[in-house]
């Protein structure tokens, strides 16, 4: 904590009080970072924000609200925007992305192709289980939970959903009016 | 901050040189493997021109026909990367061919472990082809054998020959 108040905080945009970042592997970039209030990194993150790609300039920026925790191995790289909200629990071996590469020339290696970025959100009190994989353009809803090992591709999820597999489906919501949790279809819509 | 790892990877590239170079069975030129790799026996790794292996990958050895010296063995063509966290076992043969990316905490066995008390851990070989670009946490396990271009989506877990089809989890479309 101490090391994190005197040396991450000039390298990052943004720190917050009783923010702790232990011997991340990578942290490329921080300047486009900025966090809230008491924000916990374990040990052997990666995170990055990729300025220049090639050919290509990307303008990332990576928001994470107060009270988060992540846990060990978290791969954070962004190439447009990701935004974390407050109170979310990210266990460990979490995969936060908004980049993929493009894969249409089949001579030529993919890390020499185009990157394509797109946005990801994840709303305030989720929780996702270790192992998951949130891809690009996931928009998570406040107080999601993410199955361990799931997927979650491209598209909205409601709130108070229960995400699982891959590629993520939702099973079960909360409802507001009934105050109890109920079955969905994969869409999130309550089963009758 | 940014020169602080540029530095890094060049101290990395300078003791594979000097270290990894004569440890292992075979390396070609540019090649990296970043400080902490786990092996039992370096000497059956063989590795071709710029290969990237980055922090914590784990890389094992198990002898499965103990008559047959050349195997277990580990090739790895030119120009394929690996991310952090790769773990390899190994009991035969596991080629992974050239410009192959496989994205961070990549698993790669060729050996089924057999759980009676017989001891004969059954193994068959591992082929990924030119190209391949493995997702993140990707398991790929005995006897798979991958053609030339394949996608394997994050987390997915593979199984048995994939030649002629290219997997993708985001969009599934068939190639001849």
């Amino acid at each position: 904590m101490i090391i994190t108040n005197v040396f991450y905080r000039m390298i990052v945009k943004e720190m917050g009080r009783k923010c702790t970042i232990c011997k991340p592997m990578h942290f490329i970039n921080p300047r486009y970072i900025s966090m809230g209030n008491h924000v916990r990194v374990r040990e052997f993150a990666r995170v990055e924000a990729i300025v220049k790609y090639g050919e290509k300039n990307f303008r990332p920026h990576i928001v994470i609200g107060d009270d988060t925790g992540f846990e060990q191995g978290l791969h954070l790289t962004c190439g447009n925007s990701i935004v974390i909200g407050k109170d979310c629990v990210i266990m460990p071996y979490v995969l936060i992305t908004d980049l993929t590469h493009e894969y249409i020339d089949l001579n030529t290696n993919v890390l020499n192709q185009e990157l394509i970025a797109d946005s990801v959100e994840i709303g305030d009190g989720c929780l996702i289980g270790s192992g998951a994989r949130i891809m690009p353009g996931a928009i998570l809803g406040c107080r999601c939970n993410v199955g361990a090992n799931a997927v979650v591709v491209k598209g909205n999820y409601k709130d108070y959903s229960v995400l699982i597999g891959a590629p993520a489906r939702c099973i079960k919501r909360y409802g507001p009016e009934e105050k109890k949790w109920k079955k969905t279809f994969d869409n999130g819509d309550f089963k009758p | 901050m940014n020169i602080i790892y540029s530095v890094k990877w060049k101290i990395a590239r300078l003791i594979t040189l000097v270290f990894y170079k004569r440890l292992f069975y075979e390396m070609g030129d540019n090649c990296t493997v970043v400080l902490p790799l786990l092996t039992n026996d370096p000497k059956r790794i063989c590795v071709s021109n710029h290969v990237r292996i980055r922090e914590y990958a784990n890389i094992r050895f198990c002898i499965c026909d103990a008559f047959n010296y050349d195997y277990p063995k580990l090739v790895i063509d030119d120009d394929t990367g690996f991310e952090q966290g790769l773990s390899i076992l190994c009991g035969q043969k596991i080629y992974i061919g050239k410009n192959v990316t496989a994205s961070a905490y990549v698993t790669i066995c060729d050996t089924e472990i057999d759980l009676s008390n017989s001891g004969n851990n059954r193994s068959s070989e591992v082929l990924i082809g030119d190209g391949s670009f493995l997702g993140l946490g990707a398991k790929i396990l005995a006897g798979t054998v991958l053609g030339k271009h394949c996608i394997v989506g994050a987390n997915s877990v593979v199984m048995g020959g994939y030649l002629w089809i290219i997997q993708s989890l985001l969009e599934t479309q068939l190639y001849v």
